[in-house]
C-alpha cells in the first residue's frame, strides 16, 4: 500500500505553454490541500494598449500569445470592427473562417502530437518519440507545416501575421498558392490518418475519470463555430448576446495565481474543444469528424477532461474537410482584391469580439474615442476560464487515485497529464483585465 | 566530439519565438540531432542544469526574473537573446511609459498587491551580458538556423548594419511611404527580408534601430506626413522603448 500522507509539488509543468505549478497535499489518505498556481509575470497589455490606435490594436494584442496569435488577431479585429461600425465583406468573412480553421489545425496538432502524445508513449518529448516512431513524428511535422503554409499564403507569416487588418486584408494569396495548399491536403491525408490511428492505439492510456461540469463555448446552428457564433452555456441551455459576456464569465482573483478565474452556474466551468463539441454536437454527425469520433467511441456529452485531446482530433478532421471545401471554392471563384472597409469614427464606441481560440472561448472588448484611440481594453482568456475547473478536477481525481493505491509519482504524472489535457496557455492567461 | 548542450529558457513574452523554433519543421530533427537539448520546457520534459548554450526568450519583468537570468548567465558559455522581448525588451516596454502602480491597478484592480514587478521592464542585456542576438517579433526561423550553425562552427554571426529599406528595394516593393503609410523601415535594422512591407504592412521596428539611424531625416519625413511629435513617439515606442530616442 502506498503511503497515505504525502505532498506533491511540481514547479513549472513542462510541455505546456507558459508557467504553472501544481501543489497537492494528502494526509491520512484524505486530500488536505490542492492548488494550481500560475506564477507568470504580468505584462499588463490592458494597461499599455490605452491610447494606441484602432489600426494597430490587433497587431499589439496578438503578442499576448504566440501560440494562439491568429485567434487573438481575429478576435481583436472583430472587437475593433464592431466598435467602429465596420462591416466586412462575405469574402473577408470566409477567408477568416479558413484562417481560423488553420489556427485550430496548427495548434491542435502541436498539442496532440508534441505535448500530449509523449505521455501516452511514456516518452519525454516528441523528439524522444522520434527515436521510436520516426514516421509518426515526421507526419506530425508535415501536418504542422501545412497549417503554417496556410498562414504564410493567407496571412503573410506563421506567427504575428501582417495581412489581416480591420475591414479586410492588405494582400491576398495567388491562385497558384491556393492550388499548392489544396494539393498538400491530398498529399497529407494519410499523415492525418496516421496521427489519428496512432493516438487511437494508445487511447486506452487516457484515464477514465469523469466529472460533469458546465461547458461554455460559442454556438452556431449551421457551421461548427470557431470564428462566429453566440455564447452558450450547457447548464442554462441558453445563448447570450456578445455584449452580455460578463454575466457569463464573472471573473475574480485568487491570491496564488496571476490569472483571474471565473464561475457561472457552478464553482467553475470548462471551455475548449470538449466544450465546443459538447455544445455543438449536432454539427459533428457527418463527414470525417463523425468518422474520427466513431473510431474513438467519442460520444457527446462527454465529461472526461482527458478526452479533450480526442475532441481536438475530431475538430481537426472537421477543419480539414472544411478547409478543403473553402480552398476549392476560392480556386473555382477566384479571390477579389478588395480594399479594406473604412471605419466610421462618428459611431466609435465599445465593441466586443468573441471567437474560439484552440483552447477555448476568447473575448476582446475595446472602447474607442472618436479619433479611433483605445480608451479601455479587456481580454478574457480561455485558460483563465479553465483554471478553476482544472483545480476542481484535481480535487476530484486525487482522492480516487489515492483510494486506488497510486503512488505519489503516478499521481503527479496523472495531474500533469490533466493540466496538459486542457491545452492550457498560461502565457496568455495572465493578461486579465479589470474594469 | 560531444554534442554541445543547449537550453531554452522563457521569461515574460508570448512564447512565439520558441514556437518559431518548433516551426522549423523540415530542419527540427536535424537540429535536434546536432545538439543535445537539455532544457526546453515548452516542448520537452527533461530539465538539465548543465548547458553551454542558453537561448533566452522574453523580457525581465519581476525580481524573480532577475535572479533566474543571473543564474543562467553564470552557467552558460554562450547566451543568446532570442527575439525582440529578450533583445530590446520588445513591446513589453510600453509599460515603462506608464506609472507602474496605476498600470497594475488598471489590470488587476484591488488584487494588484499580489503582483510584484520591477519598476521598469528590462531587456536581457540590461541585467546580464548577452553574447548573441536573434532580433525580431517574432524571430525569423532561417536566421535562427543560421545562428545555430555559426555557433556550432565557432564563428560569430554578424547582424546587418543597414535598414529594412535595403531589403525592401531588393524585393522590388513599392515604397509604402509613397503610398501614404507610415513605415519605420528607414531606421530599422534589416535581416527580416522586409517581411512586413512584403505583405503591404508597414515596418513597426521590431528588430530595433539600425546603427546610426538617420533619425532627424526620419522625423522630418514623418512630420511632413502629418504626424505630431506625440504620434511619432507613439510609433517609436512600440519597439524602440529601449532607446534614448523615445524618452
Amino acid at each position: 500500500m502506498a503511503s497515505r500522507t504525502f505532498e506533491i509539488r511540481e514547479n513549472y509543468v513542462t510541455r505546456v505553454e507558459g508557467h504553472a505549478n501544481i501543489w497537492v497535499e494528502v494526509k491520512d489518505g484524505k486530500l488536505a490541500g490542492c492548488k494550481l498556481e500560475l506564477p507568470e509575470s504580468p505584462r499588463m497589455f490592458e494597461s499599455f494598449t490605452r491610447g494606441r490606435e484602432w489600426w494597430e490594436m490587433h497587431w499589439i494584442t496578438a503578442r499576448i500569445c504566440g501560440i494562439c496569435n491568429h485567434s487573438h488577431q481575429l478576435t481583436s479585429l472583430r472587437a475593433t470592427e464592431n466598435a467602429l461600425g465596420i462591416k466586412v465583406s462575405d469574402q473577408t468573412f470566409k477567408l477568416r473562417v479558413l484562417i481560423d480553421d488553420a489556427e485550430q489545425m496548427e495548434s491542435h496538432i502541436l498539442h496532440v502530437a508534441y505535448l500530449v502524445a509523449p505521455d501516452l508513449f511514456k516518452a519525454k518529448s516528441a523528439l524522444a518519440l522520434a527515436a521510436v516512431a520516426p514516421e509518426v513524428v515526421k507526419a506530425a511535422l508535415r501536418l504542422k507545416r501545412l497549417a503554417n503554409d496556410m498562414f504564410l499564403y493567407l496571412t503573410g507569416f506563421e506567427v504575428h501575421c501582417m495581412r489581416m487588418v480591420p475591414g479586410g486584408f492588405t494582400m491576398y494569396p495567388t491562385k497558384e498558392e491556393l492550388k499548392k495548399l489544396r494539393q498538400a491536403f491530398n498529399d497529407l491525408e494519410k499523415d492525418m490518418m496516421l496521427i489519428v490511428d496512432t493516438v487511437l492505439s494508445v487511447a486506452d492510456k487516457l484515464p477514465g475519470f469523469t466529472r460533469e461540469t458546465e461547458y461554455i463555448s460559442i454556438k452556431h446552428d449551421k457551421e461548427f463555430p470557431f470564428y462566429d457564433g453566440l455564447t452558450y452555456s450547457s447548464d442554462t441551455k441558453k445563448t447570450y448576446d456578445n455584449l452580455e459576456y460578463e454575466t457569463v464569465v464573472n471573473e475574480f482573483v485568487v491570491p496564488w495565481s496571476t490569472c483571474k478565474r471565473s464561475k457561472h452556474k457552478r464553482d467553475s466551468f470548462a471551455v475548449g474543444a470538449l466544450a465546443r463539441c459538447n455544445n455543438n454536437s449536432e454539427l459533428l454527425k457527418t463527414g470525417l469528424a463523425a468518422a474520427v469520433a466513431k473510431k474513438f467511441n467519442f460520444k457527446t456529452p462527454c465529461y472526461n477532461p482527458f478526452m479533450n485531446s480526442v475532441a481536438q482530433l475530431v475538430e481537426y478532421a472537421l477543419c480539414w474537410e472544411r478547409a478543403k471545401k473553402y480552398l476549392d471554392d476560392f480556386i473555382r471563384n477566384g479571390i477579389e482584391k478588395e480594399t479594406p472597409v473604412k471605419p466610421n469614427f462618428k459611431v466609435a464606441g465599445r465593441g466586443v469580439g468573441i471567437t474560439e481560440a484552440p483552447r477555448g472561448y476568447l473575448v476582446h472588448d475595446y472602447t474607442y474615442d472618436k479619433n479611433g484611440k483605445c480608451l479601455k481594453a479587456n481580454c478574457v482568456i480561455p485558460t483563465n476560464l479553465n483554471t478553476g475547473n482544472m483545480e476542481d478536477d484535481m480535487k476530484a481525481i486525487v482522492p480516487q487515485l489515492v483510494d486506488a493505491g497510486k503512488s505519489p509519482e503516478d499521481i503527479k504524472f496523472i495531474l500533469e497529464m490533466l493540466v496538459r489535457a486542457y491545452d492550457p496557455c498560461f502565457s496568455c492567461s495572465v493578461h486579465l483585465l479589470e474594469k | 566530439m560531444a554534442k554541445p548542450k543547449v537550453a531554452f529558457f522563457d521569461f515574460s513574452c508570448c512564447e512565439g519565438c520558441q514556437l518559431m523554433v518548433l516551426n522549423c519543421e523540415p530542419e527540427l530533427l536535424d537540429i535536434a540531432g546536432a545538439v543535445d537539448i537539455v532544457n526546453f520546457r515548452e516542448a520537452i520534459s527533461d530539465r538539465g542544469e548543465d548547458y553551454e548554450i542558453a537561448f533566452i526568450e522574453g523580457s525581465i519583468i519581476t525580481p524573480h526574473d532577475v535572479e533566474r537570468i543571473k543564474k543562467i548567465r553564470a552557467k552558460a558559455k554562450v547566451l543568446v537573446a532570442l527575439g525582440a522581448c529578450a533583445h530590446t525588451g520588445g513591446l513589453n516596454k510600453l509599460r515603462n511609459f506608464q506609472d507602474t502602480e496605476e498600470a497594475k491597478k488598471t489590470v488587476y484592480g484591488d488584487a494588484a498587491k499580489y503582483f510584484e514587478v520591477l519598476p521598469q521592464v528590462l531587456a536581457v542585456h540590461e541585467v546580464v551580458p548577452v553574447d548573441l542576438v536573434i532580433p525580431g517579433c517574432p524571430i525569423n526561423r532561417f536566421e535562427f538556423i543560421s545562428v545555430v550553425k555559426q555557433v556550432l562552427a565557432g564563428t560569430k554571426p554578424v547582424l546587418p548594419n543597414y535598414p529594412v529599406c535595403v531589403e525592401c528595394k531588393l524585393n522590388e516593393n513599392e515604397c509604402l511611404m509613397l503610398k501614404g503609410q507610415i513605415c519605420l523601415g528607414p531606421i530599422t535594422m534589416a535581416g527580416c527580408n522586409s517581411r512586413c512591407p512584403n505583405s503591404q504592412w508597414p515596418c513597426t521596428g521590431c528588430r530595433g534601430l539600425v546603427k546610426n539611424p538617420h533619425l532627424e531625416a526620419d522625423q522630418i519625413t514623418l512630420s511632413k506626413a502629418g504626424l505630431t511629435v506625440q504620434d511619432i513617439l507613439r510609433r517609436y515606442r512600440l519597439f524602440f522603448g529601449y532607446s534614448e530616442v523615445v524618452k
